[in-house]
C-alpha cells in the first residue's frame, strides 16, 4: 500500500500481461475535476445574442391575429421586456456542461459517502416517460376528465404505497421529505386541536439519530422538541422516552433504523408508551431502502409515516427538489390530509377539494407529477419480489461494505458491535483523528481528490469523527471495493503523511470555504433584506459587514 | 467574541510570539499515573521509564507554524522559557529563538511556568503559545491573570480538557500561524474555560472536575478544543440560545441559584445583572419579572438560607466540562439540603440542567452524575432528568450517583 495520492493502493487490479502497451489502471484511479471559473449565466450575456430565431410572422397571420399581447389584461402585462440573459445556443449548452462538470453526482461517481441520502440509480427509462409528450403536454388546469391517465397513476401509486406501509390513505403532494415531515406534523397538530387537545399537547418527542428535519418541523409548527439521546447499546433510551412522556406530548417523530444503521427492535413499545398518554406516532421512513417488504410503518401501530420517493423508489433528488415525499396515515389521521386527494369510483377519477378538515395545500396542485409517474414506473418494473430483493440486497451490499471498511486502520463503526445493520452505517475515525490530527472533514475534503462525495451534515457528532456510507442496491461489488480503496487509502496517507491529508483537496473544483462565516450568524444572509441591511451597497459594490455590527441594525 | 486587536503593536514585522514548554507534561500518563502534577508522581514516572514528549509535541507544533507561515513575511520575534522550557524546542524546530526567564534546568517547577508566562505578557507577545495539559494550561492562566493576552494550548498532557488546546500538535501550529499572519485589528479571539481535576483524586478514579478560569484563545472553532464540530452557528449560539429560552421561563416572584459556568454566565447577561464564571448566585425576579441579585458568589450556608423560603425556587445548573457531573464537583455550594428542599416543595422541575447538544455527545453517552454528598439526595436525582439544550428545545436525559458502579 502506498500513502501518496491516487496510486496503486487497492492491490486488486489484474496484473498487466506481458505484451500489452498499457498497464493496467491504478486503484483507487487517478482523477481531476474540471474547474472552469465559470461566470453566472447573467454575467454571460450579450446584449443582442439569440439562440432562436423565430420566423417573422406573415402579414396574413399578423392581420387576423393583431397585437397578440392585446388581449391580456393591462394589470399582468409587462412595460419592459424581463432582464433575462441572452446567450446563443452553444453558449448555453457549453455553459451548463461546464457547471455540470464541476459536481459530483450518481450518475458520475460511486455516491455511497452520501450516506443517509440513499443515492441509488435512476433508470433512464423512466425519464422517457417522463418526457413524452403525453406526461409533459399536460397541464394541472385540465378537466380532470382529459386527465385521467395521470389520476390513474396517482391512484394506483397511493394504493401501492398503502401496501407497502401498512396505511389506509397516502398523499403524493409534498416535494420533499422534509416537507412530508412538515405535512405529518401539520397533521398532528390538526389532529389534537380537532380533538380539543391542540393547546395542552405542546410537546413533540425524537430522537438524535432521527434526521434532523423531524425536530426542525416540529419547532416550526410551534412545538417544544424533546430529543433524545441514545443508550449505551446505541437505541434510542426506551428510558427517557418513558421520562419524557406526558399528556403534553402530541407525538413521536421517529426513524427507523436511525442514521446508524441499527433497527430499533422495540420500536412497537416505543409507540405503545406513546399512545398510552394520548400522543401520536410518526414514522420517518424516507430511507426505508433496507427494509421494504420486510416490515410495515402499520405493523409496529405508527399512525403516520412518510416516504421520500427520491430515495428508496428512485426518483431523482433533483439537488434539493423538486424532489417528491409521500405521507401515509391511518384512517383516524385521513381527514386531514393535504386536499385535493385523488378518488375513484373504480371507472372515473377526480380530485376532491372539498375536504373540511385537511390541513390545505403543502405543494401547488398535485404535487410533482413527473416523478410520481417514475416511482410508479419502478415500483411496476420491480413488482413486490423485486423490491423486497432491492431491501435484500442494500442489506449484503451494506454488511459487505462495513466488513471492508472495518479492516482499514483508525475506523469504526460504533454501538452494535458484532451486529448487522440494515441499510447505512455510521463510522466514526475517532481512532484516526486522535493518532494522526486529521478530522473526518479532512477526509471529506481528501476523498474528492479520488472522484468520490462524502457527506459531512452529522451535528451534533454524537459519533466523534462520523462518516455515514449507504451503499443501496445499486453498487456493485467492484464499485464497493473501489470506494473502498479510496478510504484507505486516505487514512494511510493520514498516518504516513497528515500534511499531505491537511491540504487537501489538491484535484477538485473548490479548494477551502471560509466555515467561520458559516459560523457566524450576524454574517447570515437568510432572506434579501437581511442581505441588503448586513451588506450595504456602498458605491455600487456589496462590502461586507463590518465585524460585530451589521450597519443599518 | 471579544476583539482584542488594540493597543497591539500593527506591523507585522514585530509580530511576537511567546512560547513555554512544560517539559514534563505529560509523562505521568505514558506509566498509567493519570496525570504529572507534583514532584513525586514525576519521580516515580521517570523511574518508570516514562520519556517526556512534550517537547516533541513543540516542535511539530513549531514546524506546522514555520511551513503555514506567509512565504516572504518577515518571521515573528520567537520569546521561548530557557532550555527545555522553550529554547530547545525552538532550536529543534529551526526557529530563532530569545530567551526569558531562567530556570534550574532539569528540576523546573509550575511557578516557573507562571513566571515565564508573566514575562512573556509583560514583554508584549501577540501570543503565548504553551506545550502541556491542563495542570500547565491553570499555570498559563495564573501567569496571564489580568493581561488579556492571546494563548493557545499545544495538547501535550495527560488531561487536555481544557478548552484552551488545539485538536493537535500540529494543528497548534496552524491556529497560531493563521492568528498571527493577519493584522491585530482582524484577530479573533475566544474566552474558552480552563479546567482542572483534582489529580489525587482523579488518580484514585475519582474524576472530579472544576473551572479554573477562562483565557482569551484564537476564535477557532474547528481547530480548538473541546474540539466543537463545526455547527452551523457555533457553541456561543448556542449557549445563547439556551440562556434566551431559560430567561423567557423564569417565574415572577420567583428565586433562583445559578451554578458555575458559560452557560449560566449568558443566562445572568440575558437577564442583565453580573455574574462570575466560578460563582454560585442567587438571583430574584419581582413581580415585574426585573431581575436582582440576592446573593453574588454565595457559600453554601447562604444558599441553604435562602432556598428555606416559601417563594417559588429552582435551582439552575449546566454540567461541568468533560465529566459531566451536575452536582458535587465545582459546584458544591450547592449543598444537598438546598437541592433536597427545592425536590420536596418543587419537585424534579426545580431542578433546572441546561447543556449545548455538543457538550452532551462529547460525553460520549455516559451519563450525568451528582454526588451531593447525601446519598438519598444523589438517589432523588438519578434516572432521568430533563435538559434544556436549545430554545425550546430539550433532552431527557440519564443521571446517576457519581459513586454508584464506582465501587
Ligand atoms: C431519514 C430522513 N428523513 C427526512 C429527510 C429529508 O428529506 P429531504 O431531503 O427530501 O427534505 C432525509 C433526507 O436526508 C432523511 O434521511
Amino acid at each position: 500500500m502506498s500513502a501518496s495520492g491516487g496510486h496503486g493502493a487497492g492491490g486488486s487490479t489484474p496484473a498487466a500481461g506481458p505484451g500489452l502497451p498499457v498497464g493496467p489502471k491504478p486503484m483507487p484511479r487517478r482523477f481531476h475535476q474540471a474547474r472552469w471559473d465559470e461566470p453566472i449565466v447573467f454575467e454571460l450575456s450579450v446584449p443582442g445574442a439569440r439562440g432562436v430565431l423565430p420566423p417573422e410572422t406573415e402579414p396574413a397571420v399578423a392581420d387576423i391575429v393583431g397585437d397578440p399581447a392585446a388581449a391580456l389584461p393591462p394589470g399582468i402585462r409587462r412595460e419592459t421586456p424581463p432582464a433575462l440573459p441572452e446567450l446563443s445556443q452553444v453558449h448555453v449548452l457549453r455553459h451548463y456542461d461546464r457547471l455540470s462538470q464541476e459536481t459530483l453526482g450518481v450518475d458520475l461517481n460511486i455516491d455511497v459517502g452520501q450516506g443517509t441520502c440513499t443515492m441509488k440509480y435512476s433508470p433512464k427509462v423512466n425519464d422517457q416517460l417522463v418526457r413524452s409528450h403525453r406526461l409533459a403536454d399536460l397541464h394541472p388546469l385540465q378537466d380532470p376528465s382529459t386527465i385521467q391517465g395521470i389520476l390513474e397513476i396517482m391512484w394506483r401509486l397511493e394504493r401501492m404505497l398503502a401496501e407497502i406501509s401498512g396505511m389506509d390513505r397516502v398523499s403524493l403532494q409534498t416535494g420533499a421529505g422534509s416537507a412530508a415531515i412538515w405535512a405529518n406534523v401539520s397533521m398532528i397538530r390538526a389532529y389534537h386541536a380537532a380533538r380539543g387537545d391542540g393547546a395542552l399537547r405542546d410537546e413533540v418527542i425524537t430522537t438524535i439519530f432521527s434526521h434532523p428535519s423531524n425536530a426542525a418541523c416540529a419547532k416550526t409548527a410551534g412545538y417544544r422538541v424533546i430529543t433524545l439521546y441514545p443508550d449505551a447499546d446505541g437505541y434510542p433510551d426506551l428510558g427517557a422516552l418513558r421520562a419524557a412522556v406526558s399528556e403534553r406530548t402530541a407525538a413521536l417523530l421517529i426513524t427507523n433504523p436511525e442514521d446508524t444503521g441499527i433497527f430499533n427492535p422495540r420500536i412497537e413499545e416505543f409507540v405503545r408508551v406513546v399512545h398510552h398518554v394520548g400522543g401520536l406516532a410518526s414514522y420517518d421512513q424516507a430511507n426505508a431502502n433496507g427494509i421494504l417488504g420486510i416490515t410495515r410503518a402499520r405493523d409496529a401501530g405508527f399512525d403516520l409515516c412518510h416516504f421520500n420517493l427520491h430515495k428508496t423508489f428512485s426518483t431523482p433528488h433533483a439537488c434539493g427538489g423538486p424532489a417528491a415525499g409521500a405521507c401515509g396515515v391511518t384512517d383516524a389521521i385521513a381527514p386531514f390530509l393535504p386536499r385535493p386527494t385523488v378518488e375513484t369510483d373504480g371507472t372515473r377519477y377526480w380530485l376532491d377539494d372539498d375536504r373540511p378538515a385537511s390541513i390545505g395545500k403543502v405543494r401547488p396542485w398535485y404535487g410533482v407529477a413527473p416523478n410520481l409517474v417514475r416511482a410508479y414506473a419502478w415500483i411496476m418494473s420491480l413488482g413486490a419480489d423485486g423490491l423486497r430483493s432491492v431491501a435484500e440486497t442494500a442489506v449484503l451490499n451494506n454488511n459487505y461494505l462495513m466488513a471492508k471498511v472495518l479492516e482499514i486502520r483508525g475506523a469504526s463503526a460504533p454501538y452494535a458491535a458484532g451486529k448487522r445493520r440494515i441499510e447505512q452505517v455510521r463510522y466514526s475515525w475517532d481512532e484516526l483523528a486522535r493518532d494522526t490530527g486529521v478530522h473526518t472533514e479532512e477526509i471529506g475534503a481528501r476523498v474528492v481528490d479520488f472522484g468520490a462525495h462524502y457527506w459531512m451534515s452529522h451535528h451534533p457528532y454524537v459519533v466523534p469523527e462520523p462518516m455515514t456510507l449507504e451503499p443501496t442496491e445499486s453498487y456493485s461489488r467492484e464499485d464497493l471495493d473501489e470506494h473502498v480503496a479510496i478510504l484507505r487509502t486516505v487514512a494511510a496517507e493520514a498516518y504516513a503523511d497528515p500534511d499531505h491529508v491537511h491540504g487537501a483537496p489538491y484535484a477538485s473544483t473548490v479548494h477551502r470555504i471560509d466555515q467561520e462565516t458559516l459560523d457566524d450568524p450576524e454574517r447570515w444572509a437568510v432572506t434579501w433584506r437581511a442581505y441588503r441591511r448586513k451588506y450595504p451597497i456602498a458605491g455600487g459594490a456589496a462590502t461586507g459587514p463590518s465585524a460585530g455590527s451589521p450597519a443599518g441594525g | 467574541m471579544i476583539d482584542r486587536g488594540e493597543g497591539v503593536r500593527s506591523t507585522a514585522a514585530d509580530v511576537t510570539l511567546g512560547l513555554v514548554v512544560n517539559p514534563i507534561a505529560g509523562i505521568g500518563g505514558a506509566v498509567g499515573l493519570h496525570g504529572s502534577d507534583g514532584a513525586e508522581t514525576v519521580r516515580l514516572a521517570l523511574a518508570l521509564g516514562a520519556v517526556p514528549q512534550a517537547e516533541d509535541r513543540a516542535v511539530a507544533a513549531l514546524a506546522r507554524f514555520g511551513a503555514r507561515w506567509p512565504h516572504g513575511r518577515m518571521p515573528p520575534i520567537i520569546l521561548a522559557g530557557p532550555a527545555e522550557m522553550g529554547e530547545a524546542a525552538a532550536g529543534r524546530a529551526g526557529l530563532a529563538a530569545r530567551v526569558v526567564g531562567t530556570i534550574a534546568a532539569g528540576r523546573t517547577t509550575a511557578d516557573d511556568t507562571r513566571r515565564i508566562v508573566a514575562t512573556l505578557a509583560a514583554a508584549g507577545v501577540d501570543l503565548v503559545l504553551f506545550a502541556g495539559g491542563d495542570g500547565t494550561a491553570r499555570d498559563v492562566a495564573a501567569g496571564c491573570a489580568g493581561t488579556g493576552v492571546a494563548v493557545l494550548g499545544i495538547p501535550a498532557g495527560v488531561k487536555v480538557q481544557s478548552a484552551v488546546f488545539a485538536t493537535s500538535a500540529a494543528t497548534a501550529g496552524e491556529v497560531a500561524a493563521a492568528f498571527l499572519a493577519v493584522p491585530p485589528d482582524r484577530r479573533r479571539v475566544q474566552d474558552r474555560e480552563v479546567v482542572d481535576l483534582d489529580e489525587d483524586a482523579y488518580r484514585r478514579g475519582d474524576v472530579a472536575g472544576r473551572i479554573f478560569g477562562e483565557l482569551p484563545v484564537p476564535a477557532d472553532e474547528r481547530r480548538v478544543q473541546a474540539r466543537k464540530e463545526p455547527t452551523p452557528s457555533g457553541e456561543a449560539a448556542a449557549i445563547a440560545a439556551i440562556a434566551a429560552d431559560l430567561a423567557g421561563s423564569l417565574a415572577p416572584s420567583a428565586r433562583y441559584v445559578l451554578g458555575p459556568g458559560s452557560t449560566m454566565r449568558a443566562l445572568a447577561e440575558g437577564l442583565g445583572v453580573p455574574k462570575g464564571l466560578l460563582a454560585v448566585d442567587v438571583i430574584e425576579l419581582d413581580a415585574e419579572r426585573r431581575c436582582r441579585v440576592v446573593a453574588a458568589d454565595a457559600r453554601a450556608v447562604v444558599v441553604d438560607a435562602l432556598m428555606a423560603d416559601d417563594r417559588p425556587m429552582a435551582i439552575i445548573v449546566a454540567p461541568i466540562g468533560g465529566q459531566g457531573f451536575l452536582f458535587g464537583r465545582g459546584n458544591q455550594q450547592i449543598g444537598a439540603g438546598a437541592i433536597a428542599r427545592v425536590l420536596s416543595t418543587v419537585g424534579r422541575d426545580g431542578i433546572v440542567v441546561a447543556a449545548t447538544p455538543a457538550k452532551l455527545a462529547a460525553l460520549g453517552g455516559r451519563p450525568l452524575l451528582v454526588d451531593t454528598g447525601d446519598p438519598a439526595v444523589d438517589l432523588a436525582l438519578a434516572g432521568h432528568i430533563r435538559v434544556v439544550t436549545g430554545f425550546r428545545e430539550r433532552t431527557v436525559y440519564r443521571t446517576r450517583p457519581a459513586w454508584e458502579g464506582l465501587r
